[in-house]
C-alpha cells in the first residue's frame, strides 16, 4: 500500500539526521520534524480527531506547518491549507464548507508540542483510497470549491515526478508556491521522498525577483518549480543564469502557458538545466508533460504521464486524432481527484474544460478555455467569484470581470454598474475586495459602465465586454 | 498629514501610474500591499522611479522589505532616510 505520509516517515528512520525544510527559523532534520508530527498527531487525537476527518492549518509556509501535515496524516485524517493572508470571510467560507474538525493555528501548535513526541500506538491506518489533502480553489458558483485528493492520487504524481526529475537525497529543492496550491505537492513531498532538503522561500521575498534569485544562490537550490510569471521576472527582472545559479539543474513551471520568448530567454539564460513544464488542474494534479528542447514554437502541455490517459474530444464528441485537431481535454487516471468536497464523488474520467490542439498523436498543446475560468499570472480565477464579491458592495448594481493582456501583462478588469453616482474608486474597490478576496483576485483596473452588454437573449455578452 | 516634495512626487506616481489616474480615496495610510496596489511589477516600476527619478539609492534588502512597502507614508520614511546621505 502507497501512503502520501509514508514518503516523510520512511525518509525519517533512513535519513533523520538530514535536513528536510529550511524556513526563515533555519534548518530542521527529519527527525526534529518526525517528532514534531507525533506530537501534532498525539494533540489531534487527544481532541477526538481520528481516521476520515479534516483539520485545516493555517500557518505561514514553514516546518512547522510541515509536521502538522504529517501529523494529520497519520492519523488517517486529510489536511486544508488555509492561507493566513485569505480575508476572514473566505476563511470562514472554506472552514464551513468543509466542516473542519479542527484548525490549527499559532496557538494550536504551540498547545500541540507540549504532547509527547512519541509515535502513535497504535497508528491508525489509513487506505489508499483515504482523502490526503484538500486543496480549495476558486469556484465558478461564486464560492471557492474543495478539490479532495487521496494518497493514491497524490502519490502516483510525486512517484512519477521523483523518477522523472531524478531526485536524490543530494538535491535542494524550493518552494515558491503557497501550502494550498498544487504546485506545493511537489516541492514538498518529491523532497520528502528522497531525503532531500526543500527550501521554503519567506514569505517577504516571494514577489520580489532579486531576492528570489539571491534566495536560490545562497541555499544551492537544485530543482525550482513555480508559475511562469515568476520565472520569467526573475529572468529579466533579476539576471538569473546558469552563471548565478551554477547548481540549478531542472527548472519546472506550471500553471500558465510560458510565452514563447520568454522561455526562449529562460533557455539562453539556462543552456543545460532540464526545463519541464507540466500540466494539470488542481483536480488531476499533474497529467501530462513535456520537457523544452531548443524553443522554436509555442510549449506543448506535452503527453500523459504519472499513469494517466488524456485525450481530446471535439464538438461532435469525437475523439481528436489528427494532428491540428481541436477539442476539449479529458484525463481518466491514478492522479483525476476523487471529487469537490461536498459534491458528488468524481466517477469516471475529469473533462478538464481546457482546449487543446493536437501536435502529435499523444501530444497535445493548450489553445483556451471552454468556459470563463481565466489565468492571471499563474493564478486561476472563475470571475464569478471576483464578480460575486464586487457585487456586494452598496453601490454596485452588478460586476463581470475579464483579462486584458497575456503573460507578465495580464491585468485583471472589473466592469461595474453603479447603483448611483458619483461610482466608487479604484482604490475602494480594491479595498472591498481586499476584505473578501485573495489577493491575487483584486482587480487591476475599474471600468464604469451605464449598462453591462447582453446578448440578445439577455445574457452577458463577454466578447463585447472583452 | 504628509505635504514634503518626497510625498507628493510618490503620490503622484502611485496616482498615475499604478493607478490609472484615479487617486480618488488614495492617501498616505492606504495598504498598497494589502490591496494589491503593489504586486511584483508594480514593485519592479517603483523601485525605478526611486532610483532614477528620485535619484535615490537604497540597499535592495530595504528597499524590497514588505514593512518599507505598506503605505505611502512608510515609502516616504524609506526614502528620505536615504535622500538626506546624498
Amino acid at each position: 500500500m502507497l501512503l502520501l505520509s509514508d514518503l516523510f516517515s520512511t525518509s525519517a528512520s533512513r535519513f533523520a539526521d538530514r535536513v528536510a525544510v529550511v524556513d526563515a527559523s533555519g534548518a530542521h532534520t527529519y527527525r526534529a520534524i518526525d517528532a514534531l508530527a507525533n506530537r501534532v498527531a498525539r494533540a489531534l487525537a487527544a481532541r477526538g480527531v481520528g481516521g476520515g476527518d479534516r483539520v485545516g492549518i493555517s500557518l505561514e509556509n514553514s516546518a512547522t506547518a510541515v509536521a502538522c501535515m504529517q501529523g494529520i496524516l497519520r492519523l488517517g485524517a486529510a489536511y486544508v491549507p488555509l492561507d493566513v493572508k485569505w480575508p476572514a470571510p473566505r476563511r470562514e467560507k472554506i472552514v464551513r464548507d468543509c466542516n473542519l474538525e479542527f484548525v490549527i493555528d499559532d496557538a494550536e501548535f504551540d498547545a500541540a508540542s507540549r504532547f509527547d513526541d512519541g509515535p502513535l500506538d497504535p497508528a491508525p491506518a489509513a487506505t489508499e483510497r483515504d482523502l490526503a489533502y484538500i486543496l480549495y480553489t476558486s469556484g465558478s458558483t461564486g464560492a471557492p470549491k474543495g478539490v479532495c485528493i487521496d494518497h493514491r492520487g497524490a502519490r502516483a504524481f510525486v512517484d512519477w515526478a521523483v523518477r522523472e526529475v531524478g531526485i536524490g537525497p543530494d538535491d535542494r529543492l524550493a518552494n515558491h508556491a503557497a501550502f494550498h496550491f498544487d504546485l506545493s505537492v511537489f516541492d514538498l513531498y518529491a523532497a520528502f521522498a528522497a531525503g532531500a532538503a526543500v527550501c521554503i522561500v519567506p514569505e517577504a521575498i516571494s514577489m520580489v525577483p532579486k531576492r528570489l534569485v539571491a534566495f536560490a544562490a545562497e541555499h544551492g537550490v537544485t530543482v525550482w518549480y513555480s508559475v511562469p510569471s515568476a520565472l520569467a521576472l526573475m529572468v529579466e527582472q533579476a539576471g538569473m543564469s546558469a552563471h548565478a545559479l551554477p547548481s540549478l539543474r531542472a527548472i519546472l513551471f506550471a500553471g500558465e502557458a510560458y510565452p514563447r520568448r520568454a522561455l526562449a530567454r529562460l533557455r539562453d539564460a539556462f543552456p543545460a538545466a532540464r526545463l519541464l513544464n507540466f500540466y494539470g488542474p488542481t483536480e488531476t494534479n499533474v497529467c501530462t508533460f513535456h520537457e523544452v528542447g531548443q524553443v522554436d514554437g509555442d510549449v506543448p502541455i506535452g503527453r500523459a504521464c504519472c499513469g494517466d490517459e488524456v485525450w481530446a474530444v471535439a464538438h461532435d464528441g469525437a475523439r481528436c486524432e489528427r494532428r491540428g485537431d481541436e477539442g476539449e481535454l479529458w484525463v481518466s487516471g491514478p492522479t483525476v481527484m476523487r471529487g469537490y468536497w461536498g459534491k458528488a464523488p468524481q466517477v469516471g474520467p475529469y473533462a478538464t474544460g481546457d482546449l487543446v490542439r493536437v501536435v502529435e498523436p499523444g501530444v497535445y498543446a493548450f489553445v483556451g478555455r471552454k468556459d470563463r475560468m481565466m489565468k492571471v499570472r499563474g493564478h486561476r480565477i472563475e470571475p464569478a467569484e471576483v464578480e460575486a464579491a464586487l457585487s456586494e458592495h452598496e453601490n454596485v448594481r452588478e460586476a463581470a470581470v475579464f483579462v486584458r493582456g497575456e503573460g507578465l501583462g495580464a491585468r485583471l478588469v472589473a466592469c461595474i454598474v453603479p447603483v448611483r453616482e458619483p461610482a466608487p474608486s479604484l482604490l475602494a474597490m480594491k479595498g472591498h475586495s481586499a476584505e473578501r478576496l485573495p489577493r491575487y483576485m483584486i482587480l487591476d483596473e475599474l471600468v464604469v459602465v451605464p449598462s453591462l452588454p447582453r446578448t440578445a437573449n439577455g445574457k452577458l455578452d463577454h466578447e463585447r465586454l472583452a | 498629514m504628509m505635504q514634503n516634495q518626497t510625498y507628493q512626487r510618490l503620490y503622484t506616481f502611485v496616482a498615475k501610474d499604478l493607478l490609472n489616474g484615479d487617486a480618488r480615496d488614495l492617501d498616505e495610510n492606504t495598504p498598497l500591499l494589502a490591496w494589491g496596489v503593489l504586486d511584483s511589477m508594480a514593485m519592479i516600476q517603483l523601485t525605478e522611479f526611486i532610483e532614477r527619478e528620485l535619484e535615490i539609492t537604497i540597499p535592495t534588502n530595504e528597499l524590497l522589505d514588505s514593512a518599507n512597502l505598506e503605505t505611502l507614508a512608510t515609502i516616504t520614511q524609506m526614502v528620505e532616510k536615504y535622500a538626506g546621505r546624498r
